[in-house]
């Protein structure tokens, strides 16, 4: 599964860490799932997807 | 006892433990680091002192000192980190089974390669592999949580093959054990 948080993370100009703070995840966590190794529950996926204000199936993209 | 039920609680429910919370909360873990160093350094503080004790008082002594290493090292392990999401507890799950395998497989390699009658059943024995397997454990725990090492994350057939080579060590030693014993039982 591909996905985008890294992309919309620059978008918003925001570091790892302080979206790690936003969706109360540890940083590495968010560097994980930014790098493809952890995917994320539905759950995070749609905190994730809200915080960002966009579709799930936007952020993740199954490969 | 309570990390079997934790290992097969997740299996059945195919939950990777993110539903399972009865886990202390963090502070715990401070509680547990201290009584378990206590225990440490009372253990080297007494080796290094080497009293000469009176009846069984020694064996009493080392056993309280392991009963309090045991407590700390289990009050570590069964709490949670600061931030505990879900790659926490999946890594959780996967070192604890891998503690549990080697651990397992250590103990019924031993068995083999030796016989029961050489083998110390003293208590001693019991308190360091208890220990010796929460230590395994802690190790890797720290370790994969700084390294974050991509195959825990892998799903499927992986997680399923390890719970059978879990339950394999299992069912190994204890028929290895009953018919060692049934063995002994019916020759001498």
């Amino acid at each position: 599964m591909k996905n985008t948080v890294k992309v919309e993370r620059a978008k918003r100009n925001i570091t790892q860490a302080e979206l790690a703070d936003a969706l109360d995840v540890s940083r590495l966590t968010i560097h994980s799932i930014e790098a493809g190794k952890f995917n994320p529950s539905v759950q995070l996926a749609l905190k994730m997807a809200h915080y960002f204000h966009v579709r799930v199936e936007d952020l993740f993209v199954l490969e | 006892m309570y990390s079997i039920i934790y290992i097969w609680y997740s299996f059945i429910n195919n939950t990777q433990m993110n539903k399972f919370v009865s886990l202390a909360d963090a502070r715990y873990r401070l509680a547990g680091l201290s009584l378990t160093l206590t225990g440490i350094i009372l253990f080297i503080v007494l080796r290094c002192l080497d009293y000469r004790y009176e009846g069984n008082w020694e064996t009493r002594i080392f056993m309280i000192n392991h009963y309090v290493i045991i407590l700390g090292l289990v009050m570590l392990t069964y709490s949670k980190e600061r931030r505990d999401d879900e790659r926490v507890q999946r890594i959780r799950y996967a070192v604890l089974k891998l503690s549990y395998v080697w651990t397992l497989s250590g103990i019924a390699i031993y068995m083999v390669i030796s016989t029961l009658d050489r083998v110390a059943f003293n208590i001693y024995w019991i308190a360091y592999i208890m220990e010796g397997m929460l230590v395994l454990y802690q190790i890797l725990f720290r370790i994969f949580l700084a390294t974050n090492p991509e195959w825990i994350f892998r799903e499927g057939i992986p997680a399923r093959r390890s719970f059978l080579v879990l339950f394999a060590c299992l069912v190994f030693l204890i028929g290895w054990i009953i018919y060692v014993v049934v063995y002994y039982r019916v020759m001498t």
